[in-house]
């Protein structure tokens, strides 16, 4: 009596066990295959934690200029802080509202130097989200410098107080060996998020934007570099 | 008696006759003695005015315009408006021109009328206003033009070409005179033709064209050849022996295809030769000696240092002689140079102070030049300046090297403070002649002692001469110091040029190059003395395109100027107020523009900068559609305001009738500011302060920078705060309130006040590169 009774139990528990298992595997098969069809729609927001270093005041310009209309509204796409990179020679982006009237510069100084590292003239037909890579103009930047950056529209050049500027802070960082780990066979998705967490900003921005450069309509991409930008307070509405 | 006593009647009826009859005989005689003395005075006026004799000359004319009928007084009218001009009697010759147009009006006499509006255009080409000189002699040209007459076209147009050539417009110089040879060609009078080649003989040397100047030359000489003698032939013979001269000059300077050599000079002595016997032989000695002074200048020009000294003093004795002070500065001045090439410094001293003396009660009249020819001396009055400070301190350092006696010492005190005294003089004469306007300088300080001035404050004036630098910086501890630095002056203008440009370059920090480098050669030769003397403010008297500089910005490998000193520029001690500000009387105006008005753009910081000052000080604000120079001139009536703070656009300018702020429907020139602010001047608490932001003040204009302390001083402003170039940020606004700020520490002058919002910025990440805050600059009374 007791051991028929103790074999039913045990059955009872396995058929128990088993169907929890199976309404388990049941419900995370769902939970999966909801996964997926949300990865396939709108992918996470990167969330962007800034580094907890020095007092903003990074970036320069891109503020209201009254009722001028026919002046673009120019803007470095960098955080309000010193803004990181692990690259040796990143990319540096900045939006400008429309084609520019007046001859562009961009310039790069180190914080001791007299001379720019570099202090070029770029084409005045360009406009929106518009790049620079470092690394066409031979630039590596060592680690742990802070360097500024700016694009600046020279509307008299005899008078360049009369300049147009809008730039930034960059400093290279040595990657921790943590980030280093995490990056390693990352895709591209979770290189973004990766980025952006440990505060990497200008990297996170070059992820993005290689993104959507390779498949350019795709709202959702472009979405997603809005919400980076929006979190360190920059608005491409003039 | 009897005949009185017994008939009054009788006796008051034949007085009554007989004084009537002795009038009308009077009468009749004087018009009769007038008549026959006519013909004389005409010749004795002729006469006189050949010799140059301008008094005289005018008496007889004066004389025969009393006696001479309506129907005549016309052509005297205008000889003596002529011979009015050349004295320089400005006012009487326009006396004479306006009843001479009165005169053709009321006899419809054309030709009258053209004639006297040519030469009062001429007049208001040296007095001004411009667009009065342009009317009046265009007006004169088309009725000389419907009459037909050659000669007065002739006459117009060279005025005309006088006009432009004094305005700076070269090119309408060019054609007017060109149409004046025209006219003179058809009216075949050798004097016409010779004044007009002559013109042009000017021009083409103006525009350094000396390929061209030959021709003219040449001819105008030929054409004199005809003339008979006199002044008009004196004047153009020098004139053309000048214009030798400077060819000769120029030639050496260049290579030019002009074929300068020894024949040229004998042709320029012949010419100033005959002028020379001409005008000794008709007494007149004016241009006497203006021929020999030229004839020593040539002879310097070949070195001939001995004989041109003889001629230069013969023609100083001829212009002593003709009473000509305006001539004799200038032979003076010649002696002065040649006393330098035959190194005799001392005989050069004495030369250039009797220039100077001489010149002194001349100085406004050579500023209103009525032809190029004096136009090309005026400005020749501040290099006179210079050129004795150089020789001062020349003295000077020679002296003091002398270290072992005591007297050479002292004489090299005395020759520095003479230097400085000269160097204050010169900043008077530059706002005399930037303002058209002696009485600007009406208030002079009496020169306080620095010790109860500000004994922590170093005054220092920086000369720039040509072949070195030299700084005089005179502290209460160490009296006045003498610093000398050989560079050669373009050098100097080679840095500050470049650092006026890569200052305002927000996006780079090369302007450090040519900040260290004119801090080496200005400041760090006097750091020492700086810190024995305990001094925290420099209050700069520069001169030239050092005033231009923000010397906040000068740095010495590793800090500004601005961190270890307060600054502040004055024109000159003696034209600063030593009292310092009132800090409890403090009321402020406040007026602004932030939207964008009359095609400028709008300044959106202004606003703020006004929102925030409101809460420093008791005040009023005028803002935008309230900025209106009506509303301006009533608040400023109501109610006595000590520091007006104006915000808007603005414009320094060289030609200081285009100098204006903008208002919100107009602009406010600098006659306007002189007028509504100047009751300043009388009362109790003057303006302490005028505070003139978003606007570019004086980015690299020396003539504009003069300007800005002029309006300082023009509006009766203690002292003014300014911006060099266009801060269009809100660093401006945190700046000037900072300031505003400080300004309530009674511990702290206006200069530290400044400084400490200087230095706010410098600190700050943001606003750190000078182009934020080195633009700012305190001009005037620092206290």
């Amino acid at each position: 009596m007791l051991h028929s009774g103790a074999c039913v139990l045990i059955v009872v528990l396995h058929i128990a066990l088993w169907g929890s298992a199976t309404a388990h595997s049941e419900a995370s098969d769902t939970q999966t295959h909801s996964l997926a069809l949300y990865a396939q729609s709108t992918p996470p927001p990167p969330v962007y934690r800034p580094p907890l270093r020095g007092a903003p005041t990074g970036r320069l310009g891109g503020g209201t200029r009254g009722d001028d209309t026919d002046i673009p509204h120019l803007i470095a796409l960098a955080p309000d802080h010193i803004g990181l990179t692990i690259s040796v020679s990143p990319i540096l982006y900045w939006y400008l509202s429309q084609p520019s009237p007046y001859p562009i510069e961009f310039s790069i100084i180190d914080p001791q130097a007299i001379d720019p590292l570099a202090e070029i003239s770029l084409p005045s037909d360009g406009f929106g989200i518009q790049a620079l890579s470092l690394a066409d103009l031979q630039i590596e930047l060592l680690p742990d410098t802070r360097y500024e950056w700016f694009v600046a529209l020279i509307p008299d050049p005899q008078q360049r107080s009369r300049d147009i500027v809008s730039g930034g802070q960059i400093e290279r960082l040595l990657p921790s060996d943590e980030l280093r780990d995490r990056l390693a066979g990352a895709s591209d998705q979770d290189r973004l998020h990766i980025l952006a967490e440990f505060g990497i900003w200008y990297d996170a921005l070059r992820v993005i934007s290689e993104q959507i450069a390779a498949t350019p309509d795709a709202p959702e991409l472009q979405a997603v570099r809005q919400s980076l930008l929006n979190q360190v307070d920059i608005s491409l509405e003039p | 008696m009897t005949i009185f006593c017994h008939n009054p009647l009788k006796y008051w009826t034949i007085l009554f006759t007989a004084c009537f009859l002795s009038l009308v005989l009077y009468g009749c005689c004087s018009a009769l003695a007038a008549d026959t003395l006519k013909p004389e005075w005409h010749q004795q006026a002729a006469v006189a005015y050949s010799a140059g004799d301008w008094a005289t000359a005018a008496e007889y004319w004066e004389l025969l315009r009393q006696h001479k009928p309506a129907a005549e007084k016309g052509t005297i009218l205008v000889a003596l408006a002529r011979v009015y001009l050349l004295a320089g009697h400005y006012s009487l010759a326009r006396q004479r021109l306006e009843t001479a147009l009165e005169l053709a009006d009321q006899q419809a006499d054309a030709h009258l009328a053209a004639r006297a509006g040519a030469f009062l255009g001429n007049l208001h080409s040296a007095l001004g206003p411009p667009e009065t000189a342009s009317e009046i002699l265009h007006r004169s040209l088309t009725a000389a033009q419907q009459l037909g007459d050659p000669e007065l076209q002739a006459q117009v147009f060279t005025f005309l070409g006088h006009f432009y050539f004094l305005h700076d417009e070269p090119e309408q110089a060019q054609i007017k005179y060109d149409q004046a040879l025209t006219a003179a060609r058809r009216h075949g009078d050798p004097r016409l033709l010779a004044e007009a080649h002559l013109n042009l003989t000017q021009m083409a040397l103006a525009r350094n064209d000396l390929a061209a100047v030959r021709r003219p030359l040449t001819s105008a000489i030929e054409y004199l050849s005809q003339c008979p003698a006199g002044y008009f032939k004196n004047r153009s013979l020098i004139r053309a022996g000048r214009a030798w001269i400077q060819l000769l000059e120029r030639a050496d300077a260049q290579i030019c295809p002009c074929k300068v050599g020894p024949e040229s000079l004998k042709t320029a002595f012949e010419l100033l030769s005959e002028a020379a016997r001409s005008s000794a032989a008709q007494g007149d000695r004016r241009t006497q000696s203006y021929a020999l002074g030229y004839i020593g200048q040539l002879y310097m020009l070949e070195g001939r240092y001995a004989e041109a000294l003889d001629m230069t003093r013969l023609a100083a004795g001829a212009a002593q002689q003709a009473g000509a002070p305006e001539s004799l500065y200038q032979w003076e001045w010649q002696r002065g140079r040649l006393f330098l090439k035959l190194k005799d410094r001392d005989a050069a001293l004495a030369a250039y102070r009797r220039a100077l003396d001489t010149l002194a009660p001349l100085r406004d009249e050579l500023q209103r030049p009525l032809t190029p020819d004096a136009a090309r001396l005026a400005p020749q009055i501040q290099p006179l300046y210079l050129e004795l400070v150089d020789i001062l301190l020349q003295q000077a350092r020679h002296y003091s090297a002398q270290t072992d006696q005591a007297r050479q010492l002292e004489q090299a005190t005395a020759l520095r403070l003479e230097a400085r005294e000269r160097m204050e003089d010169l900043r008077e004469v530059q706002l005399q002649a930037y303002f058209q306007d002696e009485c600007i300088l009406v208030r002079h300080f009496p020169e306080v002692p620095l010790e109860q001035v500000s004994p922590a404050a170093a005054i220092i004036y920086p000369i720039v001469l040509p072949d070195r630098l030299e700084v005089l910086i005179s502290t209460s501890f160490g009296g006045l110091q003498q610093y000398t630095t050989h560079i050669q002056a373009p050098q100097i203008y080679e840095q500050i040029h470049q650092l006026q440009g890569l200052l305002e370059k927000r996006t780079t920090r090369q302007f450090l190059r040519p900040a260290r480098q004119l801090y080496d050669w200005l400041i760090r030769p006097l750091e020492a003395e700086l810190v024995s003397a305990r001094v925290d403010t420099l209050v700069f008297v520069p001169y030239g395109p050092l005033l231009t500089i923000p010397l906040a910005v000068l740095e010495d490998g590793h800090r500004f100027l601005i961190e270890n000193y307060a600054l502040a520029t004055i024109p000159s001690l003696s034209l600063t107020d030593p009292r310092p500000l009132a800090r409890d009387h403090l009321r402020l105006l406040a007026l602004g523009l932030s939207k964008a008005s009359q095609g400028f753009p709008s300044i959106p910081h202004v606003q703020n900068e006004l929102d925030t000052i409101r809460h420093l000080f008791e005040n009023r604000t005028l803002i935008n559609e309230t900025f209106r120079l009506p509303v301006l001139e009533n608040t400023l009536q109501q109610e006595a305001f000590t520091v007006l703070h104006i915000a808007s656009h603005g414009q320094f300018e060289r030609d200081l009738s285009r100098t204006f702020l903008l208002t919100y429907d107009g602009k406010l020139s600098l006659d306007d500011l002189d007028r509504c602010v100047g009751h300043f001047r009388y009362r109790e608490h003057p303006l302490e302060l005028l505070t003139l932001s978003a606007c570019q003040t004086a980015a690299g204009d020396e003539q504009a920078a003069l300007g800005l302390a002029g309006v300082a001083i023009k509006a009766g402003a203690r002292s003014a705060l300014a911006t060099l170039w266009f801060v269009n940020d809100q660093a401006a606004a945190d700046l000037v309130t900072a300031f505003y700020r400080h300004l309530q520490n009674p511990n702290l002058s206006k200069a530290q006040a400044l400084q400490q919002a200087q230095l706010m910025l410098l600190q700050d990440v943001r606003y750190a590169h000078p182009v934020y805050w080195g633009a700012f600059i305190l001009i005037n009374n620092w206290l």
